[in-house]
């Protein structure tokens, strides 16, 4: 096998620190969300993709209560960022309100927009959330 | 303090600029790790965010024994395997269920192969494209273990395979490798040579 080293070597060489270009920033991820809340424990996620939504409101134990334009309303009465709140298959969303489901089964809907709202709501908090 | 201390620090604070700093400097090694396992760019994307989201989470469990460029490659790589789990679980799929597929071989010595391979500065790219488009569970095993210091035993309990399956699936992916390279690297040198013939005929033309 050590006369294959060679071609770990040229690969290493190339791609161990390969670095691509991001579009996202920072402000992305925590978007919308003051420190205040990511010093509690990040409570409220708005995201650009069903997926990372889902699984991130999977990994902060985040019920996602609602990704609809009915709740998105709500929202933006508390002051979110809605600016490409989309439209919710009904199939998707009967997956989401059920958040204990299993969670990465729910299917990635990409016709549906831009960004989708995850939102716990809870008025409280919210009021803590600026803009 | 080093200057790196100093800004982990600064994180373990939550102070955002910091936060800022750190994503700029490691998101796109963090993208590129992701799409070597996920081979899709859009995944990789959300591989990017989630893994930062686990570090802010998890900064106060970094105690500065290992480097802190390690333990956030770690956390990359584990969010992307996770990713992988995930996908073949729904697909179920088996990361030993990818078999090496025929090609037809020409007989070549391997000392002839590794001069023709190693003459040849290959870009970054062109390396990527040829670990890439190996076979699913070569490529997971052989980035696993050569690019982010897996270990056989630890690829195996990823994976959910044995260590010697985690040791065929590296060889075969190196072999593999280094087929494809001959290849590419023999298409280079023709390239090469038709080049400077052009420009020989050229010259006397002209």
């Amino acid at each position: 096998m050590d006369n294959l080293n060679y071609i770990d070597k040229i690969v290493k060489s190339k791609l161990e620190n390969y670095s691509v270009p991001v579009k996202t920033k920072t402000k992305d991820i925590f978007k919308n969300t003051s420190k205040k809340v990511l010093n509690k424990a990040t409570k409220y996620v708005l995201y650009s993709s069903l997926t990372v939504a889902v699984s991130v409101a999977g990994l902060l134990s985040i019920d996602v209560i609602s990704i609809a334009p009915k709740q998105a309303i709500a929202a933006k009465n508390y002051k979110f960022s809605i600016d490409n709140v989309c439209k919710v298959d009904k199939k998707v969303l009967s997956n989401i309100t059920e958040p204990e489901q299993n969670i990465h089964n729910i299917p990635e809907n990409k016709d549906n927009g831009k960004d989708i709202v995850v939102i716990e709501i809870e008025k409280t908090e919210i009021d803590t959330v600026k803009r | 303090m080093k200057n790196e201390d100093f800004e982990i620090e600064k994180l373990k604070n939550c102070e955002r600029k910091a936060f800022d700093k750190l994503f700029r400097k490691y998101a796109g090694i963090v993208k590129a790790i992701a799409y070597r396992y996920v081979k899709d760019w859009e995944k990789a994307d959300d591989i990017v965010q989630e893994t930062f989201i686990i570090i802010y989470k998890k900064i106060e469990q970094y105690e500065g024994r290992g480097s802190f460029e390690g333990w956030l490659k770690r956390i990359a790589v584990n969010t992307a395997l996770k990713h992988i789990k995930e996908e073949q679980k729904n697909r179920k799929e088996d990361v030993e269920n990818y078999q090496l597929t025929e090609e037809k071989e020409e007989e070549v010595n391997e000392e002839d192969m590794k001069s023709l391979i190693e003459s040849v500065d290959f870009s970054k790219d062109e390396i990527l494209e040829v670990v890439m488009n190996l076979p699913k569970g070569f490529r997971t095993v052989f980035c696993l273990y050569v690019l982010d210091n897996f270990r056989h035993k630890e690829i195996a309990e990823q994976l959910g395979i044995s260590e010697s399956t985690s040791k065929t699936q590296l060889l075969r992916a190196r072999k593999l490798l280094q087929k494809r390279l001959f290849i590419l690297a023999k298409e280079k040198h023709k390239v090469k040579k038709v080049n400077f013939l052009k420009q020989v005929i050229g010259k006397r033309n002209g």
